[in-house]
């Protein structure tokens, strides 16, 4: 079993930090909630191993890891948001008012609440649908719906807003 | 800006995002580093629930990484938590040492008036350790969640003292959530021996049984008033609130159960493994009290005195298999 753990983790570990570190904003606290998780996962390799899809599994483990450290120790600073929105200069061409736009919608991620934010890397990053999402985050696909309907929300109007300030 | 333009935006922001990832080598090293480390994953999550219920407490990280044996299948998981029952914002009148091994659930509860020698502070009161160490924290500068955490790992370190145990985790739970779990698994029944009243705790019981659910199960979690024993029938009541509880998770009701209490824990433990882990425990929860000696007056109030060398040996005792299940019925 120990054998099959480790195939596992050889096989998925950079596809979930990715995923953790998508939904933490913060690489290193995406490290160590993918490590505790590993290592309780490990415990009872027996069963969750033998599960049919052993990594959503472990997937749902790192989201309410995170959700629960969300609620437990300050949040981290993200990145130095205002200086990024800042360095957004006047368009200078597409590339680089395209990174600029980028960089300025991963830190509005970055700031949604974290549910909302779950369920916006579950759905763009993982291509989940609604009811895998809701398996995940322990909610009905109708909140689900809502969540992303409220990040959407709050992500276009900001996006609209940098958009202005990009080209004015 | 169209909706398809944002979309794309925020596939690409995701991505750059999930790109910063640190190398996976990293993590493979530190886990290998870690493997004998912790074992199990914990069973607890139905204390977590109970406690709500019971508002008791858990002692999270005592037990400590390099005790663990290492896993391997047919293993009996272990896990030892602190519940903590939370009343308002700083008053964790609930506290017990739960024990988690395999179908086995035990809980020791620690009455709240116990004098124990808190680090840093002093001596005080067992429950004073939770608010000491949270406004200690929040006086620093903490968020609410980190003064939450401080005043939780205080009182861990506080009974995993007194009692001689490692402890894994702690489970914060608001004492408000406990009728949200006994809704979420479809009530627990209780046998109260005699009619009893407490205004206070909206608490008002016909002898009998009765299923519990929502603000019942609370109040009789909470009474303490109209008691012969007052905060010792507490305890009993919570105790046998929790065994009715935890045998009422199923692997079929595990998912309403943390959606129900979810919000209203604190924890560093796993809390879904815990309730599934609650889910596989059988014949009821094993209780006990620690020993306490008559009630002093101290500096901080009247409390209860103990001795860990009492105290060590009869927690060993109890966690091996000689706490009784909890009774039938209570006061």
């Amino acid at each position: 079993m120990p054998d099959s753990f480790d195939a596992f983790v050889a096989e998925r570990i950079d596809r979930l930090l990715r995923y953790a570190t998508a939904l933490t904003c913060d690489p290193h606290l995406a490290q160590d909630v993918v490590q505790e998780v590993l290592l309780r996962a490990q415990s009872r390799w027996g069963r969750i191993g033998g599960l049919d899809a052993p990594d959503l599994y472990v997937k749902r483990m790192i989201t309410n890891e995170y959700l629960s450290w969300r609620r437990r120790r300050a949040a981290r600073d993200v990145t130095s948001a205002h200086s990024t929105l800042e360095a957004i200069g006047p368009s200078g061409g597409d590339p680089a008012v395209r990174h600029a736009e980028r960089e300025a919608m991963r830190i509005r991620i970055a700031t949604l609440p974290r549910k909302q934010r779950a369920a916006i890397v579950l759905r763009y990053y993982e291509d989940s649908t609604d009811a895998e999402i809701a398996e995940v985050l322990g909610c009905s696909a109708g909140t689900v719906r809502s969540h992303i309907s409220r990040a959407l929300g709050t992500l276009r109007a900001a996006a609209d807003l940098t958009v202005t300030e990009v080209h004015s | 800006m169209t909706h398809d333009k944002t979309e794309s935006l925020i596939r690409e922001a995701v991505t750059e995002q999930a790109g910063r990832a640190v190398d996976g080598s990293v993590v493979i090293r530190a886990l290998q580093r870690e493997r004998p480390r912790r074992s199990m994953a914990l069973v607890f999550a139905a204390v977590a629930v109970v406690v709500v219920a019971a508002s008791a407490v858990v002692i999270p990280q005592l037990m400590r990484r390099d005790q663990a044996p290492p896993a391997a299948p047919g293993v009996v998981e272990e896990r030892t938590i602190l519940v903590l029952g939370r009343d308002g914002e700083s008053r964790t009148d609930t506290i017990m040492l739960t024990r988690l091994a395999g179908e086995r659930a035990t809980a020791i509860s620690v009455p709240r008036d116990t004098l124990v020698d808190i680090p840093g502070f002093g001596p005080g009161k067992v429950n004073s350790a939770f608010s000491q160490g949270r406004e200690a924290a929040l006086a620093a500068g903490a968020s609410q969640g980190a003064a939450d955490k401080t005043g939780a790992e205080l009182t861990m370190s506080v009974v995993g003292g007194l009692t001689g145990m490692e402890i894994d985790d702690y489970l914060l739970i608001d004492m408000a959530a406990i009728g949200r779990a006994a809704d979420a698994v479809g009530g627990v029944e209780v046998c109260v021996r005699s009619d009893t009243r407490d205004p206070l705790a909206q608490a008002d019981f016909r002898a009998g049984r009765s299923l519990l659910t929502g603000p019942d199960a609370l109040a009789f979690v909470r009474q303490r008033r109209g008691l012969p024993n007052g905060d010792l029938d507490r305890i009993m009541r919570q105790q046998v609130f929790l065994s009715g509880l935890i045998g009422r998770v199923t692997p079929a009701n595990a998912a309403g159960v943390l959606a129900a209490v979810r919000d209203h824990v604190v924890t560093d433990a796993d809390l879904l493994g815990l309730v599934e882990s609650l889910a596989r425990t059988r014949g009821g929860v094993r209780v006990a009290l620690i020993p306490v000696d008559l009630e002093v007056s101290s500096p901080q109030g009247a409390g209860l005195e103990v001795s860990p060398e009492v105290v060590r040996p009869f927690v060993q005792s109890a966690l091996a298999g000689e706490a009784p299940a909890a009774p039938d019925c209570v006061d």
